[in-house]
């Protein structure tokens, strides 16, 4: 096997990285549309889910540090059993990559580049992809350090213009609850939390590679924390701007809210603003996902992963391609089977086990 | 080794896929595999030829030089 590069990123990189994912597709497509005006709470809900989550992957990275996933697996395990289920996760980062680059390819086609193939769009992007993952998740950290900042602003920026343009009607936000709990623990649970907060598993491959493991835990959760409150606030202002019918129609709802700004006739069409927001977002998440695959590739063919970049970027864009014939077909299979038959396995019941192989094998190692 | 996973992989992707679509639509599998794979005859053909030509040129080449890198040594 040849000699893997040991690459570190910094608590502040891992923080950025962490809240530009989770904003992520999630801001693009809007989340919890079906619970109406109560979307926001709905954002809450999962986000106290997801914080549990995340704590369960930073508990299992913890317990080795510096071994990813994979590794682990081969840990509590053996080697065949280990490839196994490396292959199952690997084909998992590669789909979800793919479905966050086709969010990103329809939004590029709706909002900017009408005539231009979606195919082509796909290529250039995950041309820069691959250039960047073959630079590193080094690499990765300093850029979403640098360019992480502007989104922190520019969020501000809109939510100010917003409120100034007299575009959040609190009207639209009522009644609140009006078919009580029940409709919004369902969108809740599992939809929510799986996406996004649940594709926090992703870094249990990426957190091998940080430098002080002490803060692991706390970073993530506080990092999670803001983004998850940034999403419920996004929920609100969108169903407030836009009414929740609009929202539920519109396939880019915050596009379509912040196409409302009009300040003095003079500042509009900010389209651009959250069209930049969104790229870093989906940026992040197809890097962090397609970095994840390609550690499995070379935890299975024992290569570095370097060698695959290329191929399986190929890869990837194309079956964005595959994965459904139109945005309405993506959007249905990512709310009808989605969530529940592969984000659930892949995000809670495999890790659950993971972290109790893990202790018992605390327990028998204590005992011997 | 990377020829050999690019064509599992993309096979298991197609098949995983289209399994999704029967799943899910309740359409035949065969058509289903026929809608993934066919091209359609407009300009963005030309790219999804481009890209797994690309795709496995790359890995051949690839593999090509890891077999001298291992032969030389």
């Amino acid at each position: 096997m040849q000699k893997m590069l040991l690459e570190k990123i910094s608590l502040n990189q891992l923080f950025f990285l962490i809240f530009s994912f989770e904003l992520g597709s999630a801001i693009v497509i809007g989340i919890a549309s079906d619970a109406k005006q109560d979307a926001w709470i709905a954002v809450l809900m999962a986000l106290a889910g997801g914080l549990i989550l995340v704590t369960l992957y930073c508990s299992i990275s913890k317990r080795y540090p510096g071994m990813n996933l994979y590794e682990i697996f081969e840990l509590i395990s053996n080697r065949k059993i280990a490839v196994f289920f490396s292959v199952l996760y690997t084909l998992y980062f590669f789909y979800i990559s793919a479905r966050v680059l086709r969010d990103f390819c329809e939004l590029m086609k709706t909002a900017i580049f009408v005539v231009t193939p979606i195919e082509f769009i796909a290529l250039i992007f995950m041309i820069t992809i691959s250039y960047i993952v073959y630079m590193g998740i080094e690499t990765i950290g300093r850029t979403i350090e640098i360019l992480s900042p502007y989104t922190f602003i520019l969020m501000f920026f809109l939510i100010f213009f917003l409120y100034v343009n007299h575009s959040v009607k609190l009207q639209n936000l009522r009644p609140l609850l009006p078919q009580g709990w029940i409709p919004v623990i369902k969108v809740a649970f599992p939809e929510v939390l799986t996406f996004p907060f649940g594709e926090m598993v992703v870094f249990t491959v990426i957190m091998a590679g940080i430098s002080k493991f002490k803060y692991l835990t706390s970073i993530s959760t506080v990092s999670v924390l803001i983004s998850g409150i940034a999403l419920a606030y996004f929920a609100f202002l969108k169903a407030a701007v836009l009414t929740p019918t609009m929202v539920n129609i519109s396939p880019f709802p915050l596009l379509s809210a912040i196409r409302e700004i009009s300040v003095a006739k003079f500042i509009e069409r900010l389209d651009a603003i959250v069209v930049y927001m969104m790229m870093l977002g989906i940026f992040v998440k197809v890097c962090i996902f397609f970095l994840a695959g390609l550690k499995g590739l070379e935890y299975s063919f024992r290569l570095p992963y370097r060698y695959f970049v290329v191929p399986f970027a190929m890869l990837t864009s194309i079956s964005s391609l595959w994965i459904a014939e139109n945005f309405t077909e993506h959007l249905e299979e990512g709310i009808k089977f989605v969530p529940y038959y592969i984000h659930v396995p892949f995000q809670i019941v495999i890790p659950l086990c993971v972290w109790m192989f893990l202790k018992l094998k605390v327990k028998k190692g204590m005992q011997g | 080794m990377v020829t050999v996973a690019i064509v599992i992989f993309s096979v298991i992707m197609m098949l995983t896929l289209s399994l999704i679509d029967v799943f899910l639509f309740h359409t035949p599998f065969v058509s289903t595999f026929k809608k993934i794979t066919e091209q359609q005859n407009n300009q963005g053909s030309f790219f999804k030829y481009l890209i797994a030509t690309t795709a496995m040129a790359w890995a051949i080449i690839t593999d090509i030089r890891l077999h001298k890198k291992k032969s030389k040594s």
